[in-house]
């Protein structure tokens, strides 16, 4: 979804239609079908959108920039798809993802060693960190004031751990459902 | 796992990297998305976008939701099931299909127990108070830690309107408050828990036959749930206490409108009492853990 080059406007604003459909589908799994055992899902969306940013910056340097783009505006359409869920103000989750992005691809660009399973984990982990402190704070600035070192410690931090431990099997699936492509 | 984890894909060479580093557009792009998000942010909060999100709820994610809610009870409910109908497959065929079929009995009467149990409930509540009660199932909840709400699958076309009383049940406990009803579409509704930080209800505390006024406000994004404020200091109070609505809420100038919550609804019992200088304040421990119930009674009205 969103990775070929349409030629037709039109052929493209479908593609951009999938897309949106397709991410508004995983938005109302992660809300939906996913347990919650803490009283919230582990962050199904920004795995997804993870994954896609590590997709995109892992292909030939070709292809880095436009792929890394797909990645944004997957990250804008799934955000988008998560406040319709949800009824949370437009451009909440749009936010906390396109930092997701941003720290992945700043994380990729500084690791001199990428291969494994350790690195998805340390892009998840940091990218829900941001995720999470993006909610909070439009929350504190639109809603309530929080406080932050309680608000650290009792909810970011369990959603973080709690959004690592399907990381790796989730990868795996994306991975696995993928279209194979090699570098360009 | 390993295997795939390093499959070409995920193998991100640093030197490849390095050479492709320059992302100037993606870096542009992305603090254009940033921008028309926080514009999007402002509009919504303006309500600009509500008849739009409307429609769009109406004609797409309520559908959608409907359809996955019934997917995702049939999967609970079949799980245990697969065992045996992988065994069966060896048997032949006129045995398999009469399985399936008691299989769809047995889960429509499961559905069925939990919908008479379910409407027991609310008959039993009705029949010992004094409100007029809707039940709805709990459809969306909060996509992360940091929201506490919920969707129900009624709303104005059933009656529902912002500021009812939205009640639950979890166990032995009492029915008790579990949010309020804060915006209303045609057929869902959206619940602010009780647990919300921007949550705040006037209350009583029940004691020795006094009935004590303060404020109930939302702890979960502070690291509690319940925390019971305004407290009078010279008043005695026990850990213990049932703490009650007041149905006060409508004298409060808030944000949401209140007035529809009616007073002696069980909230939350005194767990911890403490003081903030001039009143007193107590931790409260809510008979009803909001993010358990899935269905829950919203009050339409007072009987009589």
């Amino acid at each position: 979804m969103g990775d070929s080059q349409p030629q037709r406007i039109e052929e493209r604003l479908l593609a951009e239609a999938l897309l949106l459909g397709g991410l508004l589908a995983g938005a109302l799994i992660q809300v939906l079908l996913f347990p919650a055992p803490l009283g919230f899902p582990p962050l199904f969306l920004l795995i997804l959108v993870v994954w896609r940013t590590l997709l995109g910056v892992s292909m030939a340097p070709s292809a880095g920039e436009g792929e890394v783009s797909a990645a944004l505006r997957w990250a804008f359409y799934g955000g988008l798809a998560l406040d319709l869920a949800t009824h949370t103000l437009l451009g909440s989750h749009v936010l906390g993802l396109l930092l997701a992005v941003v720290s992945t691809v700043a994380l990729a660009g500084h690791k001199r060693n990428l291969n494994g399973p350790f690195f998805p984990l340390l892009t998840v982990l940091f990218g829900a960190l941001a995720y999470e402190f993006v909610l909070g704070l439009i929350y504190h600035c639109t809603v309530a004031p929080l406080a932050w070192q309680p608000y650290f410690s009792t909810l970011i931090l369990p959603s973080v751990l709690q959004t690592l431990i399907p990381t790796l099997p989730l990868f795996a699936l994306f991975q696995g459902l993928a279209p194979q492509r090699g570098p360009k | 796992m390993r295997d795939l984890l390093d499959a070409p894909l995920l193998k991100l060479r640093g030197a490849n990297l390095r050479r492709a580093a320059n992302f100037r557009w993606p870096l542009i792009l992305a603090l254009g998305f940033c921008l028309l998000a926080l514009l999007l942010l402002h509009l919504d909060r303006r309500g600009l976008f509500k008849q739009s999100r409307e429609f769009l709820d109406q004609g797409l994610i309520t559908p959608a939701l409907k359809n996955l809610g019934g997917l995702h009870n049939a999967m609970a409910d079949l799980g245990p099931n697969l065992q045996s109908n992988s065994s069966l497959r060896a048997e032949n065929e006129r045995l398999k299909q009469q399985v399936s079929q008691l299989q769809a009995e047995v889960l429509l009467r499961e559905q069925a127990l939990v919908e008479n149990a379910r409407l027991r409930q609310q008959l039993a509540l009705a029949a010992k108070s004094n409100w007029n009660l809707l039940g709805a199932e709990v459809m969306v909840r909060s996509a992360d830690a940091g929201r506490r709400g919920i969707s129900i699958n009624c709303g104005s076309a059933e009656g529902v309107a912002p500021g009812m009383a939205v009640l639950g049940q979890t166990g032995s406990e009492p029915t008790a408050l579990v949010g309020i009803v804060a915006e209303v579409g045609p057929h869902t509704a959206r619940v602010l828990l009780i647990t919300d930080l921007s949550s705040q209800i006037s209350a009583r505390v029940l004691h020795e036959g006094t009935a004590t006024l303060g404020l109930v406000q939302g702890q979960w994004q502070r690291g509690s749930r319940l925390r019971l404020e305004q407290l009078e200091q010279e008043i005695t109070l026990v850990v213990g206490s049932a703490v009650v609505s007041a149905g006060l809420t409508s004298e409060l100038n808030l944000a949401l409108p209140l007035a529809a919550v009616p007073g002696g609804i069980p909230i939350g019992r005194i767990e911890k009492l403490g003081s903030n200088g001039h009143t007193q304040v107590a931790e409260l421990w809510p008979y009803v853990d909001p993010d358990q119930v899935r269905y829950v009674w919203v009050i339409l009205s007072l009987k009589g």
